[in-house]
């Protein structure tokens, strides 16, 4: 039997991988390592996010310690993210949960029932944990999100990027107000992390999926979003965009002008996979790491609200 | 077929529908399904495995000319896996949530409908799915996602019997079809995710008394035993969730099981672990075990072998053998000898990079580095094998094979995980790389060579049905259901359905008429050529006329 130590470094590997991936996340572990001492965040308690919890019934058994994060953590590999995936962050069978945006409530209460009744007819089914078991996860799920104060000034230069010299708003749209090529900022459906905005920003190229839990596999919904697509016609013409969906038969995406292009396979003599992403990589010479800071935090404050 | 004291009532009534037949599935009926195209009697649609279909109208040359019938709606979100049968115009559907309809085959109006009512604390690791109800005699026979076999009334849905067979909160859920041998109803459970031991049962038609059951896993004293290293037998799994298959001359069912559990970790049982992730070779009459092949000994991927065994006698080494195909979870495609279990080879069907090959023995040569561990590594194919239960199809016609192939790797992580009951326990946890793809295959099964395939956006889960108009259909993930030539692969028609399909096709035909029907999430879609339903009226001295009430057929 392994030690409680070493169990706790089995959790870790979720956030590990391959080679690669050791690599980047040293890469942006530096990157973090610098906006963690500009950035006056704090991680609060999950107690306090959430304005409902004052009013729960429920009462936690537990406390929601680092420790009851890792076992939390460990819960959750083994029973949710074969639908939710590995952190949380959304697979084909559930949703995300690591944003804190719960659809039937994200109260303590509400989230504990949800895990302890499931929801009939969703697929997502009643889980036989003890109470405090529940709660471990429930301090996992809180664990991943971020939030805190941010300082108003880096979110008004990061804004100020954003619409301006950075041209983020030519394809990203945040509350109604940029560009369609790109996901929406200010969505709810798609949250991220600090690490993953700031590389992303750097590095949009490399391929950072969310590995999804193996049970994901067998939803719909597989195809990796905003994949970079050209089409061949047979005249010689080429049209690249970012793909909306595809299947044996037909593939639909939007081009630089965000016009749709509704196309089927038959009428096309290629449809060419690139590599790579559509968002160009803002390096040191385009976005200095203060810029890039700024950027981040204007985006994650977009996500707290 | 109709006995003849009722098919002269029939063709005295003037009607223009099809007026109820008897209904009455026989075992005989069951034994020579395949001579009554018209109907789909059991989930393979004969006992060999084949999902092949003798009807012909349509076919390569008409096929493009497929429209909507007639669609029947669910009202559930949940997973929709079932096979449809047909019996004498009656079609029977199992639910999601274990309802079950029975419904016009022609219009698809409901005859009558049955519901129950299930715990809501049922563990299951997929879904309140039933892939199918069984046919005896005028009994419709369902197993439960709550541990329960019930027999329905086929005339009113009236519930006739139902047994608890096991408890259900410590994993023991059926979500199969069931096989109807003789007097007997073949259930198995699911659960080795739960740390069940599993079984094949076999209770009586008309009582719902238990006529036999086999463990697959061996209790002390039992051969076999020893594959299992200390008490890792009791919860060791090798699950039964799939439809078996039958050979009435040799009077075997062939079954197939799951992982041993915990699926990703092995240390604490140690041993080939059998009889999980196998085929075993069952008396119809006693359940005794005449042989068994495992495909993954001491399985660490959660290769579960429980995939449809196809039985067809072919020439191989300049002989007519009595064979048993599978094309395995673990990227192999196997030909057994069914009458011994003799292994005679195995071809690759898809991308897999665990084993070197599987040697004259049988057994896999595996190659190192391909166990989960604690860092995770990655291996092909992923957790959901190359195929999966989905059905394959046979056709005697083009002698091909035909195969969903998911063609999708995965990282797989080990860990030490205690059981409790009622909890999942993996031992571990696997993710699934994006960059996946996959294919209809058809491989000639004297080799296990790929004749031709269609390649898919994403790995399937949807199964095959072959027919003698030369056409093989089958679904994908994005929706698609689609028929394709047999002989070459090319596609000749698809309609959207709207939704992920994870179900396999069957046929039918209602006076002449041909339906081919397929699950699409919460809906049955059922095609034909177009022209209406086909009116029967009588004739001078017994004879009928045929009918459209469309100009075209």
């Amino acid at each position: 039997m392994k030690t409680v130590n070493q169990l706790r470094k089995d959790n870790d590997f979720a956030l590990r991988g391959d080679a690669d991936r050791k690599r980047r996340v040293w890469f942006t572990l530096s990157i973090a390592v610098s906006l963690q001492l500009g950035i006056s965040l704090s991680h609060a308690r999950a107690r306090n996010l959430y304005p409902g919890a004052a009013q729960d019934q429920t009462t936690r058994s537990s406390d929601s310690g680092p420790e009851g994060i890792q076992r939390g953590r460990k819960l959750f590999d083994a029973n949710c993210s074969g639908c939710h995936g590995p952190e949380g962050r959304g697979g084909s069978r559930g949703p995300d949960l690591a944003g804190g945006h719960f659809k039937h409530g994200d109260s303590d209460s509400a989230v504990f029932a949800t895990i302890t009744k499931g929801l009939p007819d969703t697929g997502m089914p009643a889980f036989r944990l003890r109470d405090e078991e529940v709660w471990d996860v429930i301090s996992f799920l809180r664990s991943r999100r971020e939030t805190g104060q941010a300082d108003p000034l880096k979110v008004e230069e990061g804004k100020n990027l954003f619409f301006g010299r950075g041209n983020c708003s030519r394809c990203h749209m945040v509350n109604g107000q940029g560009g369609r090529l790109g996901p929406d900022l200010s969505s709810t459906d798609s949250p991220m992390t600090q690490n993953y905005l700031a590389h992303a920003i750097r590095d949009p190229g490399s391929s950072l999926p969310v590995d999804k839990g193996a049970f994901a596999g067998i939803g719909a919904d597989r195809l990796k979003k905003y994949a970079k697509v050209t089409l061949i016609y047979p005249d010689g013409r080429r049209i690249t965009g970012v793909r909306l969906n595809e299947d044996s038969f037909s593939v639909q995406l939007m081009d630089q002008e965000e016009r749709i292009h509704l196309v089927l396979k038959q009428d096309v003599k290629q449809v060419v996979h690139e590599h790579g992403s559509m968002m160009p990589a803002y390096d040191e010479k385009m976005l200095s790491d203060a810029e890039l800071e700024n950027l981040v935090v204007f985006v994650m404050n977009l996500k707290s609200k | 077929m109709i006995e003849k004291s009722w098919g002269s009532i029939v063709l005295c009534i003037l009607s223009l529908g099809v007026v109820w037949a008897e209904g009455n599935v026989s075992p005989d009926r069951l034994v020579h399904s395949r001579s009554e195209p018209e109907n789909w009697l059991t989930y393979s649609g004969t006992y060999d495995g084949w999902r092949y279909s003798t009807l012909t109208e349509i076919d390569v040359n008409n096929v493009h000319e497929l429209v909507l019938q007639w669609a029947f709606q669910t009202g559930s979100t949940e997973r929709f896996q079932a096979t449809p049968l047909v019996a004498d115009g009656i079609m029977y559907v199992a639910l999601p949530n274990n309802g079950a309809v029975a419904l016009d085959a022609q219009t698809g109006r409901s005859l009558w409908h049955y519901a129950r009512t299930l715990p809501s604390d049922i563990p299951t690791c997929c879904g309140h799915v039933s892939r199918g109800v069984a046919l005896s005699g005028n009994k419709v026979y369902m197993a439960t996602l709550d541990g329960h076999l019930i027999a329905l009334d086929s005339k009113t849905g009236n519930l006739v019997f139902d047994r608890e067979i096991d408890d259900y909160r410590k994993g023991y859920s059926f979500n199969l079809a069931p096989l109807v041998v003789k007097n007997n109803v073949l259930i198995g459970p699911s659960g080795a995710e739960f740390g069940i031991r599993g079984y094949v049962d076999a209770f009586d038609t008309e009582t719902g008394r238990r006529n036999w059951r086999f463990y697959t896993i061996p209790a002390r004293g039992e051969p076999n035993h020893q594959t299992w290293e200390g008490d890792s037998w009791i919860h060791g799994g090798a699950a039964t969730w799939l439809t078996g298959s039958y050979d009435p001359e040799l009077n075997l069912v062939y079954w197939t099981t799951s992982n041993p559990g915990p699926a990703n970790f092995g240390e604490h049982r140690e041993g080939d672990n059998l009889y999980s992730c196998s085929v075993v070779a069952l008396d119809a009459d006693t359940g005794q075990l005449k042989w068994h092949f495992q495909f993954t000994p001491h399985d660490l991927h959660d290769w579960d072998a429980n995939q449809i065994p196809v039985l067809v006698d072919l020439d191989i080494g300049g002989r007519r053998r009595k064979l048993l195909l599978d094309a395995n979870r673990n990227g192999f495609f196997y030909v057994l000898d069914r009458t011994t279990g003799q292994f005679l080879f195995a071809k690759p069907y898809g991308h897999q990079t665990w084993a070197r090959e599987i040697g004259a023995d049988g057994r896999p040569v595996e190659l190192p580095g391909s166990r989960p561990t604690a860092e995770g590594v990655d291996v092909c194919p992923g957790l959901f094998g190359v195929t999966n239960w989905m059905s394959p199809s046979y056709s005697p016609q083009t002698e091909l094979f035909y195969v969903a192939a998911r063609e999708e790797c995965g990282r797989y992580f080990s860990s030490d995980q205690a059981f409790e009951n009622g909890h999942y326990w993996f031992g571990g946890h696997t993710t699934a790389r994006e960059d996946a793809w996959g294919a209809l295959r058809a491989l000639d099964p004297r080799t296990g060579q790929l004749r031709w395939e269609f390649r898919y956006a994403s790995p399937p889960m949807a199964g095959v049905l072959s027919t003698a108009g030369a056409l093989v259909f089958s679904a994908d993930m994005e929706g698609n259901f689609m028929a394709f030539d047999a002989r070459s692969g090319q596609n000749l028609w698809h309609v959207q359905t709207g939704a992920a399909i994870v179900a396999s096709p069957m046929t039918y035909s209602v006076n002449g008429k041909q339906f081919v029907a397929i699950a699409s999430q919460s809906a049955l879609f059922v095609f034909g050529l177009s022209g209406g339903p086909v009116r029967v009226v009588s004739g001078p001295e017994g004879t009928r006329e045929k009918k459209t009430s469309g100009n075209r057929r």
